[in-house]
């Protein structure tokens, strides 16, 4: 745990860092607490969240600022979501299944002011493993590495994590649309 | 910076989107206070986070300190203090040698004393303030704590079957510029020994106070702290600006006889000592009733010499 804390290593980050505890602790555990509907599991989120930040705290340049919020908040809910993970491997299983069958990437093509109000709907029903990877990657500018620094896991599955969540996105927006037009 | 530029417009659209997608569903989640009152972090939690701040700065006054004290200059600082040293005691040897006067060496001895007296007296002082310090142990760091000056005899006193030492700061307030103590009750019952002492923290920063408690009590003219029947360790906590915490307070855990007239319970915080006192039904129906009696002597005293007489008849 010292060789994370080492890397705070000016009395500033230090109290950035305490800033960020003591004004977020509360709202992060919320947060997690609504994944997992679970106090003890939200704790543990929350740690596993504090732990990631010390090692990612350059993102945070004002402590009071919407987007340090919001960064916050995808971290503890990726946290939370790495942890709902665990319990039900089953889920990762099926994943890899669904992975089989490879389609072209037309997501780009999707994305058009037409369509804002189904991404909306699609994102909002996302994964949430799927959109954290976008909100780091889209809201924070992270690269594969920092963003696999976080979640635990590989640069080359974070990619990995990435194609299939723009996958499952342009699934999602292809089927919202012929509901829509069907209606 | 560069991958944000490239970004095609279909990407922008769907940075747009996110950002939408977060706010929403943040809105829901209700101010920080509003969910720091309905949850209570666990003591494993609170305790594993103090960990990580407490070893944050230990590990960045290391690096402080490496970064301004090179070794070079460490060795030199050495050499320089070993060399005064030796020079000293050559001076010294030699005063005795040379037949100084001898009495100036006994004069010299009870000051030396006095100040490693000091010293201990100031190593002490903290140590009883984070908690760690020995309940016999008393510091009296201000004497105008002291409203009418104790006698040294007196800093142990025996109380209901056990010694209570002598309360490091007689003079604790209600409450200081940020914090303030609140009893349920300021009466107690002697049946039901478990209280709530509310603290709040009505500042604009956060504070600390340690959740360990001192109960003292009044004994003829000063306040004894009374040890609890086993010490258990505290820890220092969090509370945030504009927060108060309830915290419960098992007298049945100290051994007290209820029949002091007044008690007090003092909180440590960072700003200082805070304290609150009560006493119990019987001494406080008791101490009424003799104001009453006085009172009505007075007025009697005070009365017409008609009135006495009649009341006489």
């Amino acid at each position: 745990m010292f060789l994370f804390l080492a890397l705070l290593d000016n009395p500033e980050e230090q109290e950035k860092f305490t800033e960020v505890y003591n004004q977020y602790r509360h709202f992060m555990w919320y947060v997690a607490n609504q994944k997992l509907q679970d106090e003890h599991l939200a704790e543990d989120a929350v740690q596993e969240a504090f732990f990631a930040l010390t090692r990612h705290l350059d993102q945070v340049e004002d402590v009071h600022s919407q987007r340090t919020r919001k960064f916050l908040a995808t971290i503890v809910r990726s946290k939370a979501v790495d942890i709902l993970r665990k319990r039900k491997p089953t889920e990762e299983l099926k994943e890899y299944l669904a992975e089989e069958k490879r389609d072209e990437d037309i997501l780009e093509q999707y994305l058009t002011k037409e369509n804002y109000h189904y991404l909306i709907s699609c994102i909002l029903e996302l994964e949430d493993h799927y959109r954290v990877v976008f909100e780091y990657k889209y809201l924070y500018q992270m690269g594969d590495a920092q963003i696999g620094d976080i979640l635990g896991i590989s640069a080359k599955n974070v990619n990995v994590r990435y194609f299939r969540a723009r996958k499952k996105l342009q699934e999602m927006i292809q089927k919202e649309g012929s509901r829509f037009e069907r209606a | 910076m560069k991958e944000h530029e490239t970004r095609s417009k279909g990407e922008e659209l769907l940075t747009r989107v996110l950002e939408e997608c977060l706010e929403e569903d943040l809105s829901f989640v209700p101010p920080e206070g509003e969910i720091a009152r309905t949850h209570r972090f666990s003591r494993e939690f609170e305790q594993w986070m103090q960990e990580i701040l407490e070893g944050m700065s230990a590990a960045c006054r290391k690096k402080e300190i490496r970064r301004h004290f090179s070794p070079r200059l460490g060795q030199w600082a050495a050499c320089i203090l070993i060399f005064c040293v030796c020079g000293w005691l050559f001076v010294q040897v030699g005063g005795q040698i040379g037949g100084f006067d001898t009495k100036e060496t006994a004069e010299e001895a009870p000051a030396s004393e006095t100040a490693e007296e000091e010293a201990v007296a100031a190593e002490d002082a903290p140590a009883e303030d984070m908690g760690t310090g020995s309940a016999d142990t008393v510091t009296q760091e201000d004497p105008d704590n002291f409203e009418s000056g104790p006698d040294e005899g007196q800093a142990v006193k025996e109380y209901c079957g056990q010694e209570v030492s002598l309360a490091s700061q007689q003079k604790v307030q209600e409450q200081s510029d940020s914090v303030t103590t609140r009893l349920n009750c300021p009466v107690l019952d002697e049946d039901n020994p478990v209280l709530m002492l509310t603290i709040g923290n009505t500042g604009e920063e956060n504070i600390r106070y340690y959740n360990r408690y001192d109960l003292e009590v009044w004994l003829e003219d000063a306040w004894y702290r009374i040890p609890p029947k086993s010490e258990e360790a505290g820890e220092w906590l969090i509370l945030e600006a504009g927060m108060a915490v309830d915290e419960e307070v098992d007298l049945s855990l100290y051994q007290i006889d209820h029949d002091a007239r007044q008690y007090r319970l003092v909180t440590r915080t960072e700003q200082g000592r805070v304290g609150i006192e009560f006493t119990f039904e019987e001494v406080f129906k008791e101490t009424m009733e003799t104001d009453a009696e006085l009172k009505r002597s007075a007025c009697l005293s005070e009365a017409p010499e008609g009135f006495q007489n009649a009341k006489a008849l």
